[in-house]
This record gives structure tokens, sequence and C-alpha cells, in this order.
């Protein structure tokens, strides 16, 4: 067994923006990932997306920049609010969210809210992340 | 900026991630689905309010700015 210490790796062009390519790492590495607003709409941070739509009241799809092998790719999705304790929208403050769709060009995911019956509700922070072949 | 669309529901709003490389025009043809006529607008053109975000509605004779690929 051999160590390897680099400071720095580049791809073969030396850009830092091009990736170099670890075949038997790249299934463990995030294909996409989004951190976006879902309530005064806006994305915040992302890598791999080239949009997030809001298609209605707590139902938002993202969208790849380039589309992913086949459906069977990983998808963890969360939300949450960002209330204080002991506000006026404390108390059950679950968020379920979950994927209503999945295509190789983009993801669906819906947010719902407990102290709304659980039905659809805008989100502040919504994360998406994409694990692939 | 954003991407309107009508869709079977209402109105789709895309906006596209900031960090990405592609034009907003690009952004549209790519994501807004197939046959879809979109336009492009401001920000300020989405209403900020969200309360009857189900209600918004747009005139189809509106999005004359291209059509999804």
């Amino acid at each position: 067994m051999s160590t390897i210490k680099v400071g720095t790796l580049l791809a073969a062009d030396g850009s830092t923006t091009t990736q170099p390519s670890i075949p038997a790492l790249e299934t463990r590495m995030a294909k996409a990932w989004v951190n976006f607003n879902g309530d005064a709409f806006g994305v915040r941070s992302s890598y791999g997306v080239s949009s997030v739509t809001d298609l209605s009241t707590g139902l938002y799809r993202v969208n790849f920049s380039t589309a992913q092998p086949n459906i069977n790719y990983c998808v963890v999705t969360s939300a949450g609010a960002t209330y204080a304790i002991n506000s006026s929208n404390a108390g059950d403050n679950r968020w379920p969210t979950s994927v209503q769709s999945m295509a190789t060009t983009s993801v669906t995911t819906q947010t719902t809210f407990a102290q709304n019956g659980y039905n659809y509700q805008n989100n502040q922070h919504i994360s998406l992340l994409i694990l692939s072949l | 900026m954003k991407i309107i669309y009508q869709t079977t529901d209402g109105i789709a709003v895309i906006t596209p991630a900031p960090n990405c490389p592609l034009t907003d025009a690009q952004t549209a043809a790519k994501d807004v689905p197939t046959g879809s006529a979109y336009k492009i607008v401001e920000d300020s053109y989405v209403p900020s309010d969200r309360t009857f975000r189900n209600a918004w509605a747009i005139e189809a004779s509106e999005l004359t700015d291209g059509v999804g690929d």
C-alpha cells in the first residue's frame, strides 16, 4: 500500500474549474445539490443545478445542469423553517418533505407543514442532494 | 431574472441558479417543458406576496420569449 500526499489535485488541463476524474470515487460524490428559499423564492447556492422551478405552493422542481444517467439516483431532501423557539410559530414545527417525481433531467419535491394540517406550504430552507452512478 | 410558463395548474416560475454558466435564454430553452411558451421577466414582475400563489395567472399572449426545447 502506497500513500500519495498532495496539496492540490488538478485536472490535466491545469484548470481549477475542470474537475479531475477519479472514477473509483465518482459514485460517492454528489452529482448535484441545492439550497433554496421556497418562500421568498431564491436559490442560495448550488452545484450541478441549472435552475429551480416554483410549480405551486410547496411544490418545486430542481433542474439538473447535466442529466442523470437514469432515474435510479438517490435523492436526499430536507426542509425547515427559521422560527425561533417560543415565537408565535412555536409548536409542531415538522416540515415533512418528500420526492414527488424523478426524471433524468429534474426532480420534483414537495414540502408540507404540520401546523397546516400537513398540506403543502412554502418553506424557507429546502435542500436537496443527488447521488448517482 | 425569472422565467414564467403556464402549467395545467397555473403558473410555474423558474429561478436560474446563480452559478449556472447558462444564459437565461439557454436555461429557459432547457428547463421549460418541451413546447411550452415562456416569458423572461425581472424579479420584480413576480409578486412577493405568495398568499394566493396558486391563483396566479398570465395571458398566453404574453408568453412571447420562446418555447421550451
